[in-house]
């Protein structure tokens, strides 16, 4: 009988490590403590994939040398890798679709979108699913990119624009709306105009007979009016509420310094924009205001935006650049402003390690496409991130087909404590996941 | 007559005295007011070619015993409707684009014999009227009802207007973007969710901050009033009166003026006592902190009251039957100028006689003039998509081309001038640069946009934002204008970019010869296969009749490598050669001047402009667009009288 190889055993089983042998030996002591379920969850999107220039899966996705766009990830005395775990042959999308609109929408969902510009509709989505079980005082935070992206030609009748800008769906027909300016998200969690204990109360009983008297006229319209103007009406109430059942909570906790300024132009400070709404983000987590974050680095196809303040001035948007059509000079950019994403994510990871939060925390990190330039849904660029000695953090981790994406999002889940014996819709349906893979 | 306001008594002597004559003598500038609405807009059941007489005449008899659902001979099913439009081979309202109608023309097909004439007459009547399946309108969408929300530029026109003041309100910046719907943000049905709520608040703390401020706010209280003297009967309630009214677009109610008492009170006693270690500035006029807290609480109150960030005008049941009068004021008011009722508007609505049609139409012309550069901006400026650009300044060029955009839109609403005129004014607007930048001569030698007499430019398919923003970097894009003409001048809906046609697209490009010229590239790629033939037969005789305008929008007859530019293929059955014969090919089309209507439609009614052709309603004649715009604007407002 012939032998096969440790290796081939493995991949044979279903999945392969490609990392030299010894990195899979990472000292597990140096990691972190045992942890099993996680308490908080942050799902992060950013758009037009990566550069692909080989048909092998892996392109520039990678952290083995300056070629890779994850090698920061590696560098420095606050490398972060031991954090990271880079899974491959990950697929998403549906036949017929156009990823750039269905996979943000349905990255945290694993849903079909329905071409409808009257009643866009994607499904409720895993963060969401995770906010119903902990009952914290912010429910959920949605994070956005920095403007709102209109499609400016109709070459994709009935598509509409609102799935390339939102990637949380409360429920099946109901996008959640992102914050868009950091110093609105301190206010939202950390408000206070200083003062006094008197002072400080009387702007909190201010804004809580504000939202009641505000509260009742909803109730007195919606009593009035349709059934779809009521809707309209108790969704308004219900944010109020959730508004007024936050205020007070943080009395206790340790802020952050507020943003000094209004971000309002979307090509200047972008990295210092992203930072800042992260740096809040896992202050809202360590004060247990929240445990349950989505952001997007930008919307997708991001064709106006150019991150000519932190990049330096560029002919191509980011779009244009992942089209690059062999072009080096777009090629370059793509290349920068993935590495400029791949720094964001690394600033978040310290953050969490930082603030002792990194093993109860879980960070998806994902994209609508692999290759941007030909819109390839396999291979799809795809991190799972956080700290514990319990999944294979610091590896490569290659299935030997493609996975549906959303078998990612039912292993979340379980980490979570939520067993889910599927999710998803049509090729993109789940009915396993991936824990025997990523788990140790 | 520097002002153009008509009282209403001599209106009325207009009509007394014979409604043409004084009219003419009183209202002179409203030359083109319709005696009575709807002269242009007609409904579809007279003059109509249907599905059925088609089938009838040439499908049944000649076409079905092949192309029939059994085994539909090249993949061409005629024996449905539904079928048939299915197999791509009809553009509604271009017979000449239609390949079912060319190949029957030109004797291609049946193969069993040719179609007589007067048959193929009427196939290509029912093609260029839209090919209607039916004069059923039952099969047509139910328009979903109309819940809108004020936008952040009606948010922004009301304050503004409302205070006086022209600064912009930077925090609106913060405010989540409202999704627009059928291209439109004013007809956005998007609820308010936690996170717009909380960006609402932060808005309107600061927002209450700058209407406590104004000076047309301060002086609403009694004058002779100094710190610690203001109260709610000589300063609160006047302020939140006229703030209210023009929040709110209505008459306060009684119930909601006791309920700002209770808020006003109770929150400055508590603000007094929170802030009493406070010192007051001695000899001042200003509010005292318990004053302005309560006054702030209260205006906070109505600027995140749905009243005012939801267009309640639209929402049944909740107005009764005397607000009703000012929610067609308010809409009249908020589709054309983005504000609150102006004066004369109020007065009508107080005194009831908003609800006759004759006053309304009086009243839309009227609001057309007074706001035809916020009319322009908000419907032109989607519709055409330059609004984006016009915060740009105009020194910079794509600010410039957005006001010339602008500007021409405004011209042809205050000359009331026909939807012809939309593709060819026969004058634009410049400043120096865009003067400079397009080689046009003007007197002007600085940054005010002067008109300028042109028989080239100033039409939407030759403004310099639309030609510069369908290009690609560094080159034009012919698809792109395409595409765009297609949908935003035409209402036409190519079928959607699914997998397969992107396969088919990029399988299409490998085998094109990348020396080949432009125009032979896009002769590979349209005669690729039949899916690529569908879109690009009407694609590429755009975008190529549009080589001479340069990505910068510039003037060309040669390419960068001195070969000429060349298109040589039809348009709506026309050689398009370049184009000013491309604009001759659209701008009297019962197409263009339907999609016109269908974005008005949308606009003010919320109607999905990408319905069947026998859902809308047929523009039969060159209508001036003011003319359009009144009556159109008039039919969404039937429901209400």
């Amino acid at each position: 009988m012939k032998s096969i190889s440790r290796r081939l055993f493995i991949k044979k089983m279903g999945f392969h490590f490609t990392l030299p042998l010894l990195s899979n030996f990472y000292p597990i002591s140096s990691l972190s403590q045992e942890a099993s379920l996680r308490k908080n969850f942050i799902g992060i999107f950013f758009p037009n994939g990566s550069y692909f220039p080989t048909s092998d899966g892996v392109g520039s996705w990678h952290w083995n040398n300056n070629n890779g766009v994850l090698y920061d990830l590696t560098q420095g005395s606050n490398r972060v890798n031991q954090h990271v775990m880079i899974l491959r042959k990950i697929r998403a999308g549906f036949p017929t679709l156009d990823p750039h609109w269905q996979n943000p929408a349905a990255f945290l969902s694993g849903n079909q979108i329905r071409l409808s510009l009257d009643r866009p509709r994607c499904g409720r989505t895993i963060d969401q699913i995770i906010a119903d079980t902990r009952g914290t005082p912010f429910r959920s935070l949605e994070i956005g990119g920095p403007y709102f992206h209109i499609h400016p030609l109709a070459d994709h009748p009935n598509y509409p624009d609102i799935y390339m800008n939102r990637i949380s769906w409360a429920q099946d027909e109901l996008p959640l709306t992102p914050i868009v300016d950091p110093y609105q998200l301190f206010n939202y969690l950390f408000s206070g105009t200083g003062g006094n204990l008197k002072q400080i109360q009387y702007q909190h009983t201010k804004k809580k007979s504000i939202l009641d008297f505000v509260s009742s006229e909803l109730r007195s319209v919606a009593a009035k009016t349709s059934s779809e103007g009521r809707l309209m009406m108790e969704e308004y109430e219900s944010g109020l509420r959730e508004i007024e059942a936050g205020l007070g909570q943080n009395y206790n906790c340790e802020k952050p310094s507020a943003p000094n300024k209004i971000y309002t132009n979307r090509e200047l400070n972008y990295v210092d924009r992203i930072q800042q709404f992260q740096k809040i983000i896992v202050f809202a987590l360590k004060c247990q205001l929240t445990n349950v974050a989505t952001m997007m680095y930008a919307p997708a196809v991001s064709g106006e935006l150019y991150y000519h303040g932190d990049l330096g001035n560029n002919t191509y948007d980011h779009h244009a650049a992942a089209h690059n059509g062999g072009s080096a000079a777009k090629i370059a950019r793509h290349l920068q402003v993935n590495r400029m994403h791949i720094g964001l994510l690394k600033h978040l990871l310290n953050l969490l390690k930082e603030h002792g939060l990194m093993n109860e925390t879980l960070v998806l990190f994902g994209t609508d496409m692999s290759n941007g330039d030909t819109h390839n849904t396999n291979d799809i660029p795809t991190l799972l991130c956080g700290g514990g000695s319990d999944l294979r953090f610091g590896r490569e981790i290659t299935f030997s087909t493609q996975q549906t994406h959303t078998s990612i999002l039912l292993s979340i889940l379980s980490m979570f404590g939520i067993q889910r014996s599927a999710l998803g819709e049509g090729t993109m349906r789940s009915t396993s996941n991936l824990n025997s893979f990523i788990k140790v | 007559m520097s002002k153009r306001r008509v009282p209403a008594g001599n209106l009325f002597i207009c009509l007394a005295l014979g409604f043409l004559f004084l009219f003419y003598q009183n209202c002179s500038r409203f030359e083109a007011l319709p005696n009575s609405h709807s002269v242009s807009a007609e409904s579809l059941d007279s003059d109509l070619v249907t599905f059925q007489k088609v089938n009838d005449a040439i499908f049944k008899p000649q076409c079905l015993s092949c192309h029939n659902n059994n085994n539909p001979s090249g993949g061409i099913d005629l024996s449905s409707y539904e079928n048939l439009m299915k197999s791509n081979v009809i553009t509604p309202y271009s017979s000449t684009s239609s390949t079912l109608f060319i190949s029957i023309k030109v004797g291609s097909m049946p193969p069993s014999g040719n179609v007589e004439s007067a048959k193929l007459n009427l196939l290509a009547e029912w093609i260029d009227g839209g090919a209607v399946e039916s004069l059923d309108k039952s099969s047509c969408e139910t328009k979903a009802p109309l819940l809108p929300r004020l936008t952040h530029y009606e948010y922004e026109m009301i304050i503004k207007d409302m205070t006086g003041t022209e600064s912009s309100i930077t925090e609106l910046q913060t405010l989540p973007t409202l999704p627009p719907r059928y291209g439109f943000d004013n007809i956005s049905n998007t609820k308010i969710d936690r996170v717009t709520a909380e960006a609402y608040i932060n808005v309107a703390e600061s927002v209450a901050d700058r209407v406590i401020s104004a000076n047309s706010i301060i002086g609403l209280c009694d004058a002779n009033l100094v710190q610690g003297q203001h109260n709610w009967e000589n300063c609160a309630y006047p302020i939140l009166k006229h703030v209210g009214e023009r929040l709110f677009r209505r008459p306060l109610r009684s119930d909601e003026v006791i309920q700002y008492r209770a808020i006003f009170d109770r929150l400055s006693t508590l603000a007094g006592e929170a802030y009493v270690s406070e010192p007051v500035p001695n000899g001042t006029k200003g509010f005292n902190r318990s004053f302005r807290e309560g006054l702030s609480a209260t205006l906070i109150s109505q600027l995140i009251s749905p009243n005012f960030l939801f267009k309640m005008e639209y929402f049944p049941g909740v107005y009764d039957l005397t607000e009703k009068n000012f929610s067609i004021a308010s809409k009249l008011s908020l589709s054309i100028g983005s504000t609150y009722p102006d004066e004369e508007l109020w007065k009508l609505a107080e005194n009831g006689s908003i609800k006759q049609e004759s006053i309304i139409e009086y009243q839309i012309q009227r609001l057309l003039r007074k706001y035809s550069g916020r009319f322009s901006q908000n419907f032109a400026g989607q519709w055409l998509g330059f609004r984006k650009d016009l915060k740009k300044p105009f020194t910079d060029i794509d600010g410039a081309m957005a006001k010339e955009s602008s500007l021409v839109f405004e011209e042809i609403i205050n000359e009331n001038q026909q939807v012809s005129h939309l593709l060819s004014p026969g004058y634009t607007y410049v400043n120096q640069l865009l003067s400079e930048h397009l080689d046009i001569a003007t007197n002007t030698n600085n940054a005010t946009f002067v008109k300028v007499a042109s028989m080239e430019r100033g039409g939407i398919l030759s403004q310099g934002h639309f030609l510069k923003s369908t290009s690609s970097i560094g080159k034009t894009s012919p698809i792109k204008r395409g595409i765009w003409v297609l949908d935003s001048v035409l209402c036409r809906t190519l079928p959607p970019l699914d997998a397969a046609a992107l396969e088919e697209i990029a399988e299409a490009q490998a085998n094109i010869d990348p020396n080949a010229s432009l125009i032979e590239k896009m002769k590979a790629h349209r005669n690729t296969s039949k899916r690529c033939y569908t879109c690009h037969s009407q694609i590429d005789p755009i975008g190529l009749a549009l080589e001479n305008w340069d990505h910068l929008g510039k003037f060309r007859t040669r390419y960068v490598d001195g070969s000429p530019i060349v298109s040589d293929l039809e348009f709506n059955g026309r050689l398009v050669k370049d184009p000013q014969s491309l604009s001759q090919s659209i701008e009297t089309t019962r197409e263009f001047r339907n999609c016109v209507q269908k974005k008005l439609e949308a606009y003010f009614g919320g109607v999905n402009p990408t319905q069947k052709a026998q859902c809308s309603t047929q523009v039969t004649q060159d209508t001036p667009v003011r003319q359009l715009t009144s009556e159109t604007l008039l039919k969404s407002l039937k429901e209400d009288f």
